[in-house]
């Protein structure tokens, strides 16, 4: 057995790689920011005076924070029956709707707008339908405006919410409804009262994930919005890229980070609920855990009160409810909400084979130049298989370094855990931006600009916090009694880590890698900075020529990786329908005995 | 899919072939790194200047892309800039150069004779003028042809008469909707400098409900004409002529269009100075300029240019003789002048439209 100081240090010691990393090109540049707020010469609080007394800057902040809370909001609403349906059905439904979940990432962000504009537009599929339809005689406006933009950020909001979830929803015995039906309960109130304050960790993980990634969104609210979707981080970037103002822009960073950072500090708390004393643990517990069932209780006895009838009423329904037909509308339900996500990449398909040079619906013709155009020119090629070389790197280290650092968080009790925590999530909403111009200055000094390891690193920081995020939720649902079992049978701290926590949490960690993967291969600003000449990305090549063009072969790169990514998922899955076949032919082949 | 393999076979035997060749002219000569817009302009650039170039001199071009100004100044900073030449923003190019951060051009170490034919205002200590593109009127053509279509700014504004969603430039990207809401609000030309702020926003505050985009790109802008969500807007010229060749259902007009132009500028430390002066000298001579806009819908600054580009390509374009004397050249010097709190015009604009913005 360790004792608790040699425990505490093996815990502490997980967050070394994580140091290593981010002490040097993350921090540091951040300090520097925060120090270019306070003036170049001397120490003036004079950037800090413009911002607060600017309305206008404070007002798009809370108008940021609003809009980033609604998507979470909307995220958690769509993205809850997708999750709990994926729980539900086979592996090989789930692995289909896991696909069709994440397929939106795969896809460049200008297509996506585009594809949207195209179904939501004035003469767009949904209009045009709904005026066929005859319920509307003027076209609605649906696009560049604040409901295009909250359609167009949910749409790619989703996973972040419905990975995390869904991990943590795998963690609980869905045997419990069963209990509580046999009970008595419906099956709703069984949801209700049961699955859903067991998976608040997911869903507040999910939230939280939602909630930071759009706060830090500035090309989509600038291709779907309206005049008055402007969002904090295009007012910063604003005021680096033409205003030339990097002081006030500094000090409008440290205030997102501050007030980001009291929310992660909040979210830190609310994940420790058992063993939280202060005031918004107790607070989250009696909400969340006792309060359902005080109000269970209370409703109960009201309806009692009420309906003398009612118990026998509900007597005679339960015996005639099919178990089967249980779960129907939450299927239904996610399968609608999964055909919405789809259709818009539908509209990539006839796109990437139009035979003109500009985007247009439905095509005038066809052709495959798109395609031809890629393959056949080196400056596609070459930035495609960077983008991949950049984000397996970044996958991998990202895993290897926030796997550990999330155990730490979680299990491990030191001083600074909160403060360290938000540290590693705070890249979601630090401005990139900024981020990149800091790092740049770096970069330059050590010669790693335009090198793939380089931008590897940043990337690896940028996805970290999706990682912890995630890997923390599913630690959380992990059965401690299980590390206990391995523990005082013998098995160190490692061992018990690698056999018995780590395969509990393959969900989870799949789900990382998947966010992790996906962060580093969309990544533009990055890239824009830190790629130089030499280890151009994918997407730096597809935001090319923006000024002038959105060029078709973007539509050709997106269908063609959401191909791949279909292909793999039936490849995969190849060699178990051959299985399957196998055995129902040697079944068939005993009865006939 | 066989075709593949035998492309990668056939780009690995090019560049050893290749590779050896212009690695041995490379140290002859040196290099000069290029940083242009990407896409399909960097495409015709380097069919009409960048290979010639190298083809002429000797000097190998390295290309880059997007000279914008966060990038710019990163590089700046640190004293030792990847890119020598950079095709600048003329909001950018006016900060840049009253901050010294360009070199200065040695016009004596190049030939003169080509800046001569070049307009005078073009011709700066630290930068060359590149060519000129412009803002036009363009509308879609499934409601207005060029018959009963706007024709000046004043239409534009005019929803009685042309009725229909707009499409305008957003306040805080490069091109402002300003000059054109005074221009539509009875402004003469001639007396649009220094901008009245203040009937600007008026004016586009009458349009702004019927104002569907407010485009921060070029891209943008044609995008919303093309597929209708607007019918009368703000266009990049190069882009919509481009759509319309390509059987687009645009059009426009070139009464009272706004023109402006990007700027060759060499960044401060650069390493290879001399090359980076031959290659501007390289850009603005005739032949350079014609091959360009053989390829791409940019307005020429060299005045013989014309000689060398046949009629009807010509007159598509925006420094067309017939064309310039209808269009509006913005004056980009005014936007930088910085009044007395030591703010730029381009500030005070930004300011104004975020407030304007949230009403």
């Amino acid at each position: 057995m360790l004792s608790r100081a040699s425990h505490r240090m093996g815990v502490v010691s997980l967050l070394i790689p994580a140091a290593l990393l981010l002490l040097p090109l993350y921090l540091y540049p951040l300090v520097q920011i925060a120090f270019h707020s306070f003036g170049t010469q001397g120490w003036s609080i004079a950037n800090y005076i413009e911002l607060f007394s600017d309305p206008f800057i404070l007002r798009v902040l809370y108008q940021t924070f609003r809009l980033a809370f609604m998507i979470a909001v909307l995220c958690v609403l769509v993205g809850y029956p997708i999750a709990y349906a994926m729980r539900i059905v086979s592996d090989r439904t789930r692995r289909t709707m896991t696909l069709l979940v994440l397929l939106p990432l795969w896809t460049s962000v200008l297509v996506r707008a585009f594809a949207w504009i195209v179904i939501l537009g004035r003469n767009g599929i949904v209009n045009t339908a709904l005026a066929d339809l005859g319920f509307i005689d003027e076209p609605l406006r649906l696009v560049y405006n604040t409901v295009g933009l909250y359609i167009g950020m949910v749409h790619i909001m989703l996973p972040f919410m419905v990975l995390p979830l869904y991990s943590t929803l795998t963690r609980i015995d869905l045997r419990l409804l069963s209990a509580a039906e046999t009970l008595g309960s419906r099956p709703i109130s069984a949801f209700f009262w049961i699955v859903l304050p067991l998976s608040m960790p997911g869903v507040l993980a999910g939230a939280l994930l939602v909630f930071m990634s759009s706060v830090g969104m500035f090309v989509l609210p600038a291709l779907l919005g309206g005049l008055s979707d402007i969002t904090y981080i295009m007012l910063i970037e604003k005021q680096v890229s033409e205003l030339n103002n990097w002081g006030l822009a500094a000090a409008m960073s440290v205030l997102l980070l501050g007030v980001t950072g009291i929310l992660t500090l909040l979210y830190e708390r609310t994940l420790n609920i058992e063993v939280s004393s202060g005031i918004l643990g107790q607070v989250v517990r009696h909400v969340f855990q006792r309060g359902p069932i005080h109000l269970l209780v209370w409703r109960e006895r009201l309806l009692a009160r009420l309906l003398p009838l009612r118990a026998s009423q509900l007597a005679i329904r339960k015996r005639s409810a099919r178990l089967g037909s249980r779960h129907l509308s939450v299927k239904c339900c996610s399968w609608v909400v999964l055909a919405c996500l789809v259709v818009p990449l539908l509209v990539l398909f006839p796109l990437a084979l139009s035979g003109e040079a500009f985007l247009h619906f439905p095509p005038l013709s066809y052709s495959f130049r798109w395609f031809d155009n890629f393959f056949s020119r080196d400056d596609w090629l070459t930035p495609a298989i960077t983008s991949l070389k950049v984000a397996v790197l970044a996958t991998i280290g990202a895993i290897v370094i926030g796997v550990p650092a999330a155990y730490a968080i979680v299990h491990g009790r030191f001083p600074g855990k909160g403060i360290v925590t938000a540290i590693l999530i705070s890249p979601m909403i630090v401005p990139v931006v900024i981020f990149a111009i800091a790092l740049y200055t770096i970069y330059v000094r050590f010669n790693l600009l335009g090198t793939v390891g380089g931008l590897a690193l940043a990337h690896i920081i940028l996805a970290l916090p999706y990682v912890v995020v995630t890997i923390s939720a599913g630690l959380r649902s992990t059965d401690g009694s299980l590390e206990a079992a391995a523990l005082t049978m013998g098995a160190g701290p490692v061992r018990t880590f690698w056999f018995v926590t780590l395969p509990l949490l393959r969900p989870a960690v799949m789900s990382a890698a998947f966010l992790a993967f996906l962060t580093s291969f969309d990544d533009v600003i990055l890239a824009l900075f830190l790629s130089g000449t030499s280890a151009k990305t994918l997407p730096v090549r597809m935001w090319e020529g923006i000024r002038f063009e959105i060029d078709p072969t973007i539509a050709a790169v997106s269908v063609m990786i959401m191909l791949i990514t279909i292909g793999l998922k039936f490849a995969a899955e190849w060699p178990a329908k051959r299985g399957a076949k196998l055995n129902i032919a040697g079944f068939t082949a005993m009865r006939t005995r | 899919m066989q075709l593949k393999p035998v492309l990668f076979a056939i780009g690995v035997a090019t560049i050893a072939v290749l590779g050896p060749v212009s690695l041995a002219v490379a140290q002859d000569k040196g290099q000069v790194v290029v940083a242009s817009w990407g896409g399909t302009f960097q495409d015709a650039l380097r069919e009409a200047i960048l290979k010639p170039f190298e083809r002429a001199t000797g000097i190998k071009v390295v290309e880059a892309t997007g000279p914008q100004m966060s990038k710019l100044r990163a590089m700046l900073n640190t004293g030792s800039p990847e890119w020598d030449v950079a095709e600048v923003l003329p909001g950018d190019f006016q900060q840049l150069s009253s901050e010294g951060l360009l070199e200065r051009l040695g016009y004596t170490a190049m030939d003169r004779s080509v800046f001569a034919e070049l307009p005078k205002d073009l011709v700066q200590p630290f930068g060359v003028g590149t060519y000129m593109y412009s803002t036009v009127i363009a509308f879609n053509t499934k409601k207005y042809t060029q018959a009963n279509g706007p024709k000046s700014w004043a239409d534009v504004w005019d929803l009685k008469k042309f009725p229909g969603p707009r499409s305008l430039n957003a306040g805080n990207g490069p091109v402002p909707p300003i000059e054109a809401a005074l221009l539509a609000d009875g402004v003469a030309p001639e007396n649009l400098y220094p901008l009245d702020f203040k009937r600007a926003y008026a004016a586009l505050a009458r349009i702004k409900p019927n104002v569907v985009k407010w485009a921060t790109t070029a891209a943008m802008q044609t995008e919303a004409l093309i597929s209708g969500e607007a019918v009368i807007g703000m266009a990049s010229h190069g882009r919509i002529q481009l759509a319309k060749e390509q059987g687009a259902p645009v059009d426009y007009v070139w009464n009272q269009a706004l023109t402006d132009s990007s700027w060759w500028a060499i960044l401060k430390g650069a390493k290879n100075v001399n090359n980076a002066q031959k290659f501007i000298e390289f850009a603005s001579r005739p032949e350079s300029q014609a091959a360009l806009a053989k390829l791409f819908i940019i307005g020429p600054l060299n005045k013989k240019t014309f000689d060398l580009i046949p009629e009807n390509r010509a007159k598509l374009l925006p420094t067309y003789p017939d064309n310039l004397a209808k269009t509006i050249v913005v004056n980009r010097e005014w936007w930088a002048m910085k009044d007395g709190s030591g703010k730029s015009n381009l500030e005070i604009n930004s300011a104004l439209w975020n407030g304007w913005v949230l009403q």
